[in-house]
Order: C-alpha cells, then structure tokens, then sequence
C-alpha cells in the first residue's frame, strides 16, 4: 500500500506589519475509506497566540487561529503522510436515473437516514459556486443517455471536460463564473470540479466537491498529472447505499491512488484551505509550494 | 358592497367598516364590540379641537424624543419620524390569554426544531422535515453546526406577526426569530400614548408593559456562561445609518447595556472582549441586531463590515451567548409552517394551538402542482429573506408574468411556498381627519423566561396598517399601539427600580462620539458668535474699523488660509452668508460643524436624555430651515435682519444644548469627554481670536471696537462691563479671557477644566501625554500672566504674547491628538484573504 509524505506551505507577506490576523485552515487531511493519515502537523510561523483543531459540518479537520502581535509574514506549513488503500470502483452501477429517483424520493419514517444519505441531499442541490447553470447541465446530457450506468456516464463526464477544456493556470479566478469557464472553453481543476458538480446536480445526482493533492513525480512510466505542483480539486459521486466514487475532470478519469484527499463540501467555499482577515496592513503576497513524495515501498515494508 | 357605520365621536364623519373583512371594532350586528366600549366612549368625549391636540402632541413627542425609522435610501438621512396613529387596537384580555398560550407553545415548538437541526437532525433521518426545506435554506450556517448544547434553550427571542381573518380567527402570518425588531417601537408607543392619553389607559385598565423589559433583564443576564455577580451584556448594532437604530440605542439606554458596533468588540483567547475606554472588557452576552451572517467575517459573509471575526468560535467555545444565536434565521423559512403541526404532535406531544396561514411548499411534490395549478389566487413567498426575495402577489401578475414565475418555480422549487393570501382584519385609524378601516397586522414578542421554562409574552405589540388592500413591508404604514383589556388584577405603578444600571461601559467608540460633538457644538456656536459679530460691523455703511482681527478668526476657524476670505470685498454680503452657513460638505463651515454634531449625537443617542434629544431636535430644524432660506436670491434671503435672527436662534439652541448636556449626560465618563471636546475647542478659539487681535496692532477707536467684538463672541461683553465699568481695554480683556480663574470664558477656565477630566478619567493616577500637555499650556499661561501686570501692553509685550498664545492653540491642538490616540477606538481597515486554492 503506498504511502505519500505532503508537504504544502504557504507563505504569506504583508506591505505592512499585521497587528491582528484571524485564520482558518483546513489543511490536514482526512481520513477515507481509502486514506489512512498516519501523522499530519501544522505549523505557524510566527506561532499563534490562540489556537484550536475541530471537525466541520463535513467531517474536514480545520484549525482555526490567531495572531494578536505583529508580524510582517506568515508560514502555514502543513506537513502529513498517508497511505492509500485503493479499491476500484465497481464495474456495474445502477442506471443514472434510478440514481436519481432513489435521491428524489422522500425519507420515509420507517428507515433513519444515515449522515451519508443526509449530505448526498446536501449535495443535489445548488451551492454558491455550483449555481443553477442551464449550460453545465446541457453540456452534461450528452454523457447521460437514458439507461447509463451511473459511473459509466460520470467517467464519460470527466472524460470528455478534460478532452473539450484547456487546463490554463491563471486564466481564472475564484469568483470566476461557470459561464465563462463554459464559453472560454478553459480553466483549472476547481472550475472543471464545479463544472462537472453543476451538470450532474442538475441532472439530479449527488456530487460533491473534493479538495486535495495530487503526487508530483508518478512512477516510472506513468504520465505526470495536470495540477501536481499545487493543491488539486475533483469531484466524487454517491451511490446510494455504496458511498462516494472520485473523479477527475482535469484528468479525465476516475482518482488514482495518487489522488489525497484533504477534505470535501458541496464547493470550494466549504473547503478552502486557508481563509484568513487581517485588520491594518495594505496589500500582501501568497507563495505557496507543494510537494507530494511517494515513499519507497521498502521504507515501510513489513 | 354594504356599508355599516357608527359615530365615534360628534365631529368626525362616519366610520364605514367594510363588507369583506372583519372589523376590530364594529360588529354590523352589534355594533361596537364590548372590549372597544370603554375606549369609544372615552373618545367620543374629545371634541375636535381636543382631538387635533392630542394628534398633534403624539406627533411631537415622538419627534422630540426621536423616535424614527430610517429608510436607506431617504435623502433626509438619519431621520425619518415614526408615524403613530391615536387610536390603538384593542384586544380582550380573554382572547389575549389564548393567544399568549399559542405563541408561547409555538415558540417552545421552534426552540426545540432549532436545537434539533444544529444538533442531531432527528428530524432529518426521521423524515419529519425534507433535508432540501432546511439544508437549501440561507439561514443554515454551517459552521455553528454542533455548536448549540442541545440541552439548553436556545431561542431567546421570538415574534410573530399575527392578522385576523374574515371568520374572526387569528393568523400566524410569519414567524421572526433571526433579529427580531420592534418592541422597542412598541415600548416607545405606549410611553406616548401614555403622556397623551392617560385617562383612557387608566379608564380601559389596560395590562402594563412594563414588567416585560424587566423579563428582557433577567433572560439576557441568566444567558452568561462565566459566573459574574454582573454579567457583562451589550447590544449589538450595525450603527446609525441601520433602519431600526433608533431601537437599538433605545434597548441599550432602557436596559443599561453598551451599544456596540462590530469593531467595537474583538475576539482574544476565545472570547469577546469591549473595547472601552477602561481598556478591553469582556463580554458574557450580546443582544445581537446585526442579522447573522454579517458577524463574523472570517466564517461567515467575508464581505461583511459589520461584524467581529471570531466571533464563531467564541460561540463554540461557550464563552460568549447570542440573543437570538447564530442560525435561528433558519426558523423563519415559511417553508416550515406546514410542517409545524406534526412537529408538535412529535416533539411536545401537543396540538399547534394557533392556526398558521394555509402554506405550500413547492420542494415537494404534490403541494408543488397546487401552487403551479393556483398561482393566480396564491401568494408566492421565497423560503429565503433578501432583498432581490419580494413576496409576489399572484393576482397582480399578467399571463406572461405569472408563466415566468412557474419557470422559476419548476427550476428550484424548494426556494418557493405559495401561501393562500388572507383577507386581512380593520382597524379604524385617521386618515386625513377622518376615521376610516385600515387593514392590520400585529406583531407580538416573547422573550424567553429567565426562572423557568416557558416565553414571556409582551402583553400586546407593534400594530401596523394601512390604507390599501395589502400591507407590504414597512413603507407607508401606520403603526399603532395595542392594547389588552381589561387588566384582571389591580397593577403596580411603574417598575420602581430604574433599568438603566451606572455600571454600563463607555465603549472607545461612545467616547470619540461624545468628544466631537463636544467640540463640533463648540465650535458651531463660535462660529456663529463671530459671524453674528462679524455681520454687524459689515452691513454698516461704513465697514466699522476694528472689524479685522474677529473677521480673520472667524475665516481661521472655517479653514480659509490667512488674508484669503475675501469675503469683505464681495458685492454681494448674502451671497457670502450663504457661501459660509450652508455647505455641510465643507469643515469649518457651519452647516459642516452644526451636521456633525447632530451625527455625533445620532452616534451616541443611548446617552442623551430625551430632554436633550427634544434640544437636538430643535438645533436641527434651525440648521434644515436656513438652507432653503439663505438660497432665497430676493433680499429677504439671507438679508440682514433675516440672517442676525437665525444666527440668534441658533446659537440660543446650542447654547441651551450645552447648558442641559453638562447637567444630564448620563453617565460620568461620557460627560467628561464631552465637555473635554468643548474646552479644548473653546481655548483653541480664545487663543485664535486673541493672538489676531494683539497682532492686529489696531489703536485708538479701531482698538476699541476690536476688542468689544472679541468680547462679544466671547460672550463676555456684559461680565466686562459689569467688571471695569468701561469702554474695553486691552490689559483688561486679555485678564478676563486669558487668566481670570473665575470665568467659564476664560483660557486658564479651559484649560484646567479639560485637565481635571482628564485626570478624572486616567483610572491609575498616571499624568498621560494629554494631562501633560495640558499642564504645561497652563504653566505657560501663567507665566505670560506677570507681563500685563501694570495694566500696560507694550509692542514687546504683545509679540511674546501672541507667540505664547500661538503655543497654546499648538499645545491644546496635540492635546486633542493624544486624547484621541489613548482612548478611541483604533479601527484598523480589515482586509479578508482567501487563499487561492486548488490551481491545480
């Protein structure tokens, strides 16, 4: 089973000293079914007067912080190692609309719905950056003709948005519009996450929005992923009574096992890895690094 | 249609109650109801002229005491007056009792919904609520999920606008639980009809509110997590420009708690701290008027400048409790309403005691088709609040209108509930000086009780109504008082025990207020004391010759640099009258100087007593009828006479205002800084006006004249007099201005008052940099005292002079400065980062 050491900084400078910075991370990853995290840290640098570790309404670690003197910077370091425990999605799945109507129907009195069914309804519906968007979900029929098997057509999805999409770093913002994402015919992995969500919401599924990394350098012989040199974003489907199933529209397929999961929402405003507001100040600058290391196999064997 | 009618009383025309509703009042069968007997007789006393009075008097008593709702886009600005109707809505006390059950039932009811969504959502996996009416609606923050103890009550506040329908069954219309406003409306209508008409409450043995705020008191204080003989409580606002200020400085005044704004607090080690001038204090509690996503900019709206970032976690934490908490705006989804009764079947065991307008709500299915199938006759309501979310009447909508509106429906339909519209109940209210039905809505409010389980209710409410069909939003109605009648048990007089506790701290915010508008009010009054002087010597015929140093003062104050006002040469004097009082956007100006002050007082308004506010009241009609006035090109414009008496009236309105401000400002802090504002403006003035007139070099008749107008705008001129019993004199003037201990005119009179403040309110005895200064200034005065001795200002002696006068305003100048750096609120400009996430 392989293991991933992730190493992600971010460094923040500020055109004037901070006096008074408030901050909410949610850098440390989560544990999956097919993620155990086996050590995680996160630093400040200068360190926080106030500070405390929780879980949020979906489960995702987040810290949440001060720092009440001042400070012309600030490092958020977040160091972990995984390992994943890949399973292959299944081969058969129900028809998508079966799917959809079993996601329709109301909760009976008879059964108590888990918390899994509760944020698969969360998820059908629109979110603030997964709006109602007639376009998404036009361009989403086209891999869903009556009868489909739900992951087949989900796959076709990813697939097709990383065939017809540019993947252009810094072509769009995080406000950008799933409009333009549509029009432009571009973006990076959160538009193409939010993308895919609005089609497949608007088809009535449940998908959701998961934030995370991708290993820099794959094995020997395998193709270097779009999007492995920052913290990445792609989606996952709920079937009912199965789970959750990740995909990629960046790469067009299902997640690999280099696929690390840090946490998930209905959209990247669930999930952000880091928010913060600063009083005093002017403007700033954010470097940020990742690295996601595959450990060699003999390093933990036995 | 069929008209029914009675006489009210002889001079007003007939009230016609109208054929489609129920009336509140008149029975077509019986006529007058037997709870509004008492009432009507008692008005039917009143003659007409008795009645134009007491309309008259409810009208400026609440103008005097500022009772106003500001609407955002008024051009006016701060104040909009209240309108309240003389004839209240009577209510049984027997059907009232019922009413309260079902209000306290149904409060219950949602407290119990609310602990359960933020907490374990049985009612989610149970299927007693569809997961898309609470998970889909905008009043669902997330990040206080699990934050609620769901052993605790949680709603602390609660309204409901209640109508009455044509079979005469009352309505709950909506619910209010996020930032529930108007009972201090409510509050402040009963004082005035108190004052107005006294013998018809005591006539009609109406219930009291008064026991209500007391309620308010004890819930709020039980609310405090840390144990503290005095919990710490403040009212949240997001400031004066807000539509319900004046209810929020009205709560903070009456219950004794500080009026804070979000910058006013700030979140260290958990908790929530005040910014005072006593240095950060923390906060057990905060009666929140701030709707509640703008709280907290770093979990919920980023965009939001009214809020505390970390204020979430210090609700989290426990360590901070909200009335009403982050997330109750979820309760207000009509969506619910439906759903209630089985809610109250499962949670209480009970039956929904009041019945709830017929709602359907478009998320599911079947109820989704009636509302496509019936939108003509229905009332679309959007489950979320926001301005862009009107509620849409289905009758009003053309064929096209209403097809678009089921488009909408059919792509989101759990956004929307069709409600069946009620035909709503009158109410007889004047309406230009007649009596005529008006369609109404009460709005009531519980508080829940601080001793045991259940909600106190308010013994009646905020009556609104209006003329037309429908009651939409706040705009163009009427509110009235409401009474509940008649009280069963003898009642006690007013609550003997003030609520407002000395103990409530003066927030940095307050103080900076409260320093302006000690300085503005000083500094509008010199100006107008100049001016005045000023005026007089240039309409002579002849431009009187010591007329110079005041009028170089007087453009110093107003910010026109040396020798540049021009003024004297203009043509045309009202031209420049108007040029220098009536451009607010203009420092110095005093159109500027008078608006400022009145903002300053808006800012601080829980601190003015209502006497001082009827003052304000008066200062700001003086200043709005010049404008128009002064414009005037004819020359009764701003003419002589014209001009002399408005300058006259009001310096009269500002003086009184200062008078009355040092002997009622409410709490000791507030008034120190207050009156420190004025005395530093005030010796800043004297040692400007002062060092002109000794620079001038002026001698003889021109000296003179000089030096009696300087007294003049010092409004010293009569103590001169009476002191020398002569002409004025220069070594005299400059004892009684610059160096008599005794005058409240004088420098060093400035000087040590504003130093004794500052004393006062440095807590640890330490001399401050502003004490500091401000001795040395008075050192330096006193020294320069010796120079004048013999009564003989030498051409030497008046160069040092002015130069040490010179010091002086510079001294007092960084006073002011070093005031304001030690105690008022340093908003820092907030920024909100979001760091770019996945790029990948």
């Amino acid at each position: 089973m392989p293991r991933f050491r992730i190493d992600h900084v971010n460094h923040y400078r500020y055109a004037r000293d901070i006096g008074l910075n408030y901050g909410e991370a949610r850098l440390l990853p989560r544990a999956t079914p097919g993620q155990q995290v086996l050590e995680s840290r996160l630093e400040l640098d200068p360190g926080a007067d106030d500070r405390r570790d929780r879980l949020d309404a979906w489960g995702n670690r987040v810290t949440w912080f001060t720092l009440r003197r001042p400070h012309a910077g600030l490092a958020v370091t977040a160091s972990s190692l995984v390992e994943r425990v890949v399973t292959d999605p299944p081969n058969a799945s129900p028809p998508w609309e079966e799917v959809a109507a079993h996601l329709a129907r109301p909760i009976g009195e008879a059964e108590e719905a888990g918390a899994d069914c509760i944020l698969a309804r969360e998820c059908r519906l629109p979110s603030a950056f997964v709006p109602l968007e007639t376009a998404a979900l036009d361009y989403a029929r086209a891999s869903f003709p009556p009868g489909r098997p739900l992951l087949q057509a989900v796959a076709d999805l990813a697939a097709r948005i990383r065939a017809e999409f540019h993947y252009r770093p810094s072509a769009t913002r995080i406000d950008t519009p799933l409009a333009e994402v549509l029009a432009e015919r571009h973006g990076v992995c959160q538009d193409f996450a939010h993308l895919a969500l609005a089609g497949l919401r608007g088809l009535g599924l449940a998908a959701r929005y998961v934030s995370g990394y991708l290993e820099t350098t794959p094995p020997q012989g395998q193709p270097r992923l779009e999007g492995a040199d920052a913290s990445h974003a792609w989606i996952a489907i709920y079937l009912p009574h199965q789970g959750w199933f990740d995909f990629d529209p960046t790469n067009g397929g299902a997640a690999g096992e280099g696929h690390l999961t840090l946490a998930w929402g209905r959209d990247y405003g669930d999930v952000a890895p880091l928010k913060g507001v600063i009083y005093g100040g002017g403007g700033h600058s954010l470097d940020v690094g990742v690295t996601v290391d595959r450990l060699a196999e003999e390093a933990h064997a036995g | 249609m069929t008209s029914t009618q009675t006489t009210l009383f002889p001079d007003t025309p007939d009230y016609h109650a109208l054929a489609d509703a129920w009336d509140e009042m008149w029975d077509a069968e019986a006529g007058v109801r037997p709870h509004w007997r008492e009432l009507v007789t008692g008005l039917s006393t009143l003659s007409a002229r008795d009645w134009s009075a007491r309309n008259q008097r409810i009208k400026r008593l609440l103008r005097e005491n500022g009772v106003t709702y500001h609407v955002y886009d008024d051009p006016r600005g701060y104040t909009r007056t209240w309108e309240l109707d003389p004839v209240p809505l009577v209510l049984d006390a027997g059907e009232w009792a019922a009413i309260e059950a079902g209000l306290e039932q149904r409060a219950r009811l949602l407290d119990r919904v609310l602990r359960d969504l933020y907490g374990p959502q049985h009612l989610l996996r149970r299927g007693l609520l569809p997961p898309e009416l609470v998970l889909g609606h905008a009043g669902f923050l997330r990040p206080l999920l699990g934050a609620l103890p769901a052993h605790r009550r949680r709603l602390i506040f609660y309204a409901a606008d209640l109508a009455r329908g044509p079979d005469g069954r009352l309505w709950v219309l909506a619910d209010r639980t996020q930032s529930p406003s108007g009972a201090g409306y409510a509050l402040e209508n009963r004082s005035v009809m108190a004052r107005t008409f006294p013998e018809l409450l005591e006539s009609n043995r109406v219930v009291r509110l008064n026991a209500w705020l007391d309620a308010v008191q004890a819930s709020l204080n039980s609310l405090a997590e840390a144990a503290r003989e005095i919990p710490q409580v403040v009212v949240l606002t997001p400031g004066p420009a807000n539509e319900t200020y004046f209810e929020h400085a009205y709560l903070a005044a009456r219950l004794g708690y500080s009026l804070a704004q979000g910058d006013d607090l700030t979140v260290k080690d958990g908790r929530v701290w005040l910014k005072s001038v006593q240095g950060l204090k923390p906060v057990d509690v905060i009666l929140r008027r701030v709707d509640e996503d703008w709280c907290d900019p770093l979990e919920l709206r980023a965009d939001s400048r009214l809020g505390t970032a970390g204020l979430v976690e210090a609700v989290r934490r426990g360590q901070v409790a909200l009335a009403n908490p982050l997330g109750s705006g979820l309760l207000e989804n009509p969506a619910l309403m439906p759903f209630l009764p089985a809610l109250a079947e499962a949670l209480l065991g009970e039956d929904l005691l009041l019945p709830t307008a017929a709602t359907w709500w478009c998320g599911q299915d079947k109820e989704r088709e009636h509302v496509l199938a019936n939108l003509s006759r229905l009332v679309l309501k959007p489950i979320n609040r926001g301005v862009a979310s009107e509620t849409v009447f289905g009758g009003d909508l053309d064929r096209k209108q209403l097809a678009a509106w089921k488009d909408r429906i059919r792509a989101r339909p759990h956004l929307y509930v069709g409600q069946q519209p009620l035909v709503l109940s009158t109410v007889p209210a004047l309406h230009g000086g007649r009596l005529t039905p008006h369609r109404a809505s009460l709005r009531t409010f519980l508080v829940a009780r601080a001793d045991a389980d259940g909600y106190a209710a308010l013994p009646g409410g905020l009556t609104r109504c209006a003329s037309g069909g429908k009651l939409s939003g706040q705009r163009g109605a009427l509110n009235k008082d409401t009474w509940i009648a008649p009280a069963r048990l003898p009642q006690k007089g007013p609550s003997p025990t003030p609520h407002r506790r000395e103990s409530g701290l003066l927030t940095s915010r307050a103080a900076d207020n409260l320093f302006w508008a000690g300085r503005y009010l000083e500094r509008a009054e010199a100006v107008a004391r100049l001016l005045r002087a000023v005026l007089d010597g240039l309409w002579e015929e002849e431009t009187t010759p010591g007329l110079g140093p005041v009028l170089e003062a007087l453009m110093g104050l107003m910010g026109y640099p040396p020798g540049e006002c021009g003024c004297a040469e203009r043509p045309d004097l009202a031209a420049c009258v108007r040029e220098l009082t009536t451009r607010p956007d203009q420092p110095g100006n005093l159109a500027h100087s008078v608006r400022a002050l009145l903002a300053c007082a808006y800012g601080t308004r829980e601190y003015w007593s209502v006497a001082i506010w009827r003052l304000l009241d008066r200062v700001e009609r003086v200043e709005r009828d010049w404008g128009p006035r002064a414009a005037g090109r004819s020359r009764s414009g701003a003419g002589r006479e014209r001009t002399d008496l408005w300058l006259g009236r009001l310096i009269d309105a500002l003086a009184g205002l200062a008078g009355l401000a040092s002997e009622t400002l409410s709490r000791e802090a507030a008034f120190r800084f207050f009156d420190l504002g004025r005395r530093i403006e005030r010796g800043q003035t004297l040692a400007l006006l002062l060092a002109r007139t000794l620079e001038s070099r002026l001698a003889g008749e021109a000296e003179r004249e000089s030096l009696s107008l300087a007294l003049q705008s010092a409004d010293s001129l009569v103590t001169f007099r009476r002191r020398y019993r002569s002409e004025p004199f220069l070594a005299g003037v400059l004892d009684l201005l610059l160096w008599d201990t005794d005058s409240p005119r004088s420098l060093i009179y400035q000087l040590r008052t504003a130093r004794r403040h500052l004393q006062e309110l440095t807590a640890s005895g330490q001399r401050g940099r502003a004490e500091r200064l401000l001795f040395s200034a008075e050192e330096r005065l006193h020294a320069s005292e010796a120079m004048v001795e013999d009564l003989i200002v030498d051409a030497g002696e008046r160069q040092r002079l002015t130069v040490i006068l010179r010091e002086l305003g510079d001294l007092l100048a960084s006073a002011s400065d070093a005031v304001t750096h030690a105690w008022f609120t340093h908003v820092q400009e907030q920024h909100v980062l979001l760091a770019a996430a996945g790029e990948g």
